[in-house]
């Protein structure tokens, strides 16, 4: 299947099902990126707006392994798949975070544990198991990050249970004591009678963009495809953080207008606003002239009030599709890590 | 995709090449017939081991950073040292020798941590251990042989840091303060002294937010004032009557305690931890008295009065103090090191099995941070912590061979590490006299090459030239004859006709000429 794509495409593993699915293809059709889905059961698709690219649907976790080996150059997953599974890989490196599919990693603990409520509760409660000859079990899929996580916290006594989804019955089920997993909001957790630890954060994760550093390094072609789309998603998720507004404010001048709006320093921005005279009908009373702002969404309504006092009218707010700055920082971003990892820079 | 990728190494593992492997072979030779000389006799243990012996005592940085996995349903790890190996092993084998026991050990030890220079994940360490003996002469033993393996491999510019675990064991284990607060204290005597207090209580508090003395002023768990009148009734009343008030009030609120833990149990515990002394200020005494000793720190004529009376202060036990100046005394007498040495009881070695003295050496490095070469110290416990009979004293320390390596690097050529002659017999037949030929030689200690490629005599030369080897021997039809050999001198390309009888001498005497 992947095997036919011409050898310059940017091949992009998305999420096939699970809770990052739906809302990495919002992002990308919301960014301008519509995907293009020939089939609803195939495995492919396009992005007919990026034509050097080809998109394939995974699990998330299968998409970190593709990723790893090469057969995608970049894709969507979970940080804590990447954490969990990805730790020592060379090529493996995380392009950006995408701000959506939040969650945590955390430990519980049935809700009967009435003397457990904290960190050093269970390092206390794990020694004194372990001087009974018992072992404080603990259910989970994220073995290594529970593990670096307890050990960090002084904690070594306790035995690991690989689970598979479901592991908020394992207390129940008796096959462990407590567990680790993920929670968006806890329901679940509360549901199975179990209570999160005060301190048992172990990951704060979210949906990110991997790429293979090896194969993206080989690869101009794709280099100058992944930048496109870099860019677009980065422009957009800023523009989601801004309106734009624009006002007529009645005035003497051009001058006149913008040192009025340069002297309130909430208006006035960084690099100071446009104004240009709008042309009155003839004989009119007040001279009019238009301003454009970008502004931050929190600040609507109060740089609102300001141009009103200033004398503004005929004030608009639009939602603009992409904030582009200067440059790209997540791409400069990207480059720089691009070549970090040289085996060799730290070998004799 | 390309059907055969090349494999890598593993991240942070090395391959030693020729000239590298000579260089650490030669010193873990030294340090091993130095040390033979001191009458520490070698032993070899298993790299894989069960997990339990480095849960045991090492702690948790350690075992954070353990190459560990199930293996068969059984747990099992890359030994990240060799001194629990060695204490093992002589619970299971060696309990019945004659004490004290002296024993060496050399190999690869595993630590997965962040590879950067001289600090790779499999390392070797070139140690020792002295067991069934304790006091301030066996502590001098080990420190006198430590610093002389180093003036033996050839370096003098190093300093001797000395220290000592007991005095904050003990301040430790009076405060009474719960394990697992002592255990990320001792982690943090390095940090403390770096970062200050400040910095040290914020980590803390980020691990353990109810420590913080600050934000609940009412106790730990930041109760209010009616739960804290209800905590000091529970705190008065004897255990039973506690247990059976907490029983009963859960009970009356028709809360069930379901959990495989057991009811009783799990209100026990909360009784303990509701009853127990508040940690907050001690932790606040253990981080004034750990700052003090982090001032400890220079030559020993300066720093041995002030501890003294540190530990007046705090009234601490004296004799942990004496013992370590009657150590230092033994060692007065070893002139020449005397100047190197330097005490700092704030030093500590990030594993928790020490009991007594401990120590480093460091190489000094004019530019450079000081390089670690060497640590050790005493660690009392561990043989009763590993199951033994009886409590048996033991110390001993590791030379980390990569770091010496890389010290010993400069000025040093690949030239042990070749061939000196060549024998290149010319046809099949003349094979069997050529081994017999190269045999001879390696009987005077010569290292000899015998080639192996048919193509061409040139060929064949162009190699030795390659290789920088000094002699090569020729032996074909014409020299089978008469009984004798061609004796090619390669930096002089003169050839002389040698009898077979007369060759090694010959050999020999060029060799030494040349060198």
């Amino acid at each position: 299947m992947i095997d036919t794509v011409p050898a310059d495409q940017l091949i992009i593993a998305l999420p096939s099902r699970g809770r990052l699915a739906e809302a990495t293809d919002n992002l990308f059709a919301n960014a301008g990126l519509r995907i293009y889905k020939p089939n609803q059961r195939q495995y492919t698709a396009t992005i007919p707006s990026l034509p050097g690219s080809q998109v394939v649907y995974q699990r998330p976790r299968d998409i970190l392994n593709q990723v790893g080996e090469g057969q995608a150059d970049i894709g969507v997953t979970g940080l804590d798949i990447v954490a969990e599974h990805s730790e020592d890989s060379a090529d493996v490196m995380v392009i950006d975070r995408l701000g959506f599919g939040r969650c945590q990693l955390l430990l519980a603990v049935p809700d009967s544990w009435i003397d457990v409520t904290s960190i050093a509760d269970l390092a206390d409660l794990s020694l004194r198991q372990h001087a009974r000859g018992a072992q404080l079990r603990i259910a989970t899929k994220y073995n290594n990050l529970t593990k670096s996580f307890l050990y960090r916290q002084s904690i070594s006594r306790f035995l690991i249970v690989h689970a598979e989804g479901a592991m908020e019955a394992a207390p129940r089920m008796a096959y462990a004591d407590m567990i680790a997993d993920l929670s968006e909001t806890g329901t679940t957790l509360r549901e199975n009678q179990l209570r999160p630890l005060d301190g048992g954060v172990i990951f704060a994760s979210e949906a990110v963009m991997i790429g293979n550093r090896r194969r993206l390094r080989e690869a101009p072609n794709k280099l100058e495809t992944l930048r496109e789309l870099i860019e677009l998603i980065e422009a957009h998720r800023r523009a989601r953080q801004f309106v734009s507004l624009r006002a007529n404010i009645a005035g003497q001048s051009v001058a006149d207008v913008q040192d009025r709006i340069l002297a309130d320093p909430t208006l006035a921005g960084a690099k100071g606003p446009g104004v240009v005279a709008v042309a009155s009908p003839p004989g009119a009373k007040k001279h009019w002239f238009e301003t454009n702002l970008l502004v931050r969404t929190d600040l609507i309504h109060k740089t609102m009030q300001r141009l009103r006092a200033l004398g503004g009218a005929d004030i608009i707010v639009t939602r603009p599709d992409y904030v582009f700055g200067e440059a790209s920082a997540t791409y400069n971003r990207f480059e720089q890590l691009l070549n970090k990892y040289e085996r060799t820079s730290w070998e004799a | 995709m390309p059907s055969a990728d090349k494999i890598s190494a593993l991240r942070g593992m090395r391959d030693l090449l020729s000239a590298d492997c000579a260089r650490q072979h030669a010193i873990q030779q030294g340090l091993e017939g130095h040390f033979r000389l001191h009458g520490y006799a070698s032993i070899d243990l298993p790299i894989l081991e069960n997990t339990e012996l480095y849960l045991r005592k090492s702690g948790e940085d350690i075992a954070a950073r353990l190459y560990e996995f199930d293996f068969k349903s059984r747990r099992v790890a890359l030994r990240p040292e060799i001194t629990a190996s060695v204490m093992r092993a002589y619970v299971e084998r060696l309990q019945d020798e004659p004490l004290p026991m002296r024993l060496q050990y050399n190999g690869p030890v595993f630590r997965y941590e962040k590879p950067q220079q001289h600090r790779y994940r499999q390392f070797n360490l070139t140690g020792v251990e002295l067991i069934g003996a304790g006091g301030p002469r066996a502590d001098a033993e080990l420190l006198h042989l430590a610093s002389s393996s180093l003036e033996r491999l050839g370096i003098q510019r190093y300093a001797i840091t000395i220290g000592h675990t007991a005095l904050l064991d003990r301040f430790l284990n009076r405060l009474g303060l719960r394990k697992q607060l002592v255990s990320f204290l001792l982690r943090n005597m390095e940090n403390l002294r770096k970062r200050g207090v400040g910095a040290v209580l914020e980590s803390l508090i980020q691990i353990y937010p109810e420590y913080d003395g600050a934000a609940a002023p009412h106790g730990e768990s930041g109760a209010d004032d009616n739960s804290q009148r209800l905590i000091n009734v529970l705190r008065e009343m004897s255990d039973s009557e506690a247990h059976q008030a907490v029983s009963d009030f859960l009970h009356s609120l028709n809360i069930r305690i379901a959990t495989d833990r057991g009811q009783g149990e799990v209100i026990a515990r909360l009784l303990r931890k509701i009853r127990e002394d508040q940690q907050a200020p001690k932790v606040q005494l253990a981080l004034e008295f750990m700052e003090r000793l982090g001032e400890l720190n220079g030559a020993p004529a300066d720093v041995l009065p002030v501890a003294f009376a540190l530990a007046d202060e705090y009234d601490l036990d004296r004799t942990v103090l004496t013992a370590l100046e009657q150590t230092l005394a033994c060692l007065d007498d070893c002139g020449e090191r005397h100047g190197k040495l330097r005490l700092d009881f704030g030093l500590n070695r990030g594993l928790h099995y020490y009991t007594g003295f401990i120590f480093e050496l460091h190489a000094a490095a004019p530019n450079d941070e000081p390089l670690q070469l060497c640590g050790g110290g005493r660690y009392d416990n561990l043989i009763g912590i590993f199951g033994g009979a009886e409590p048996t004293e033991a110390a001993g320390f590791a030379f980390g061979i990569e770091r010496l390596a890389s010290l010993l690097a400069a000025g040093q050529s690949d030239a042990d590490n070749r061939p000196d002659v060549l024998v290149i017999p010319l046809a099949a037949a003349d094979f069997s006299t050529g081994f017999a030929v190269a045999d001879e030689l390696r009987a005077h200690e010569i290292a000899v090459e015998v080639n192996i490629d048919a193509r061409s005599l040139r060929r064949s030369l162009r190699r030795a030239d390659r290789l920088g080897i000094a002699l090569v021997i020729i032996i074909g039809e014409d020299e089978r004859r008469v009984k004798a050999a061609r004796l090619r001198d390669m930096r002089r390309g003169a050839e002389t006709q040698t009898p077979l009888a007369d060759l090694a001498k010959s050999v020999v005497e060029r060799l030494s000429a040349y060198d």
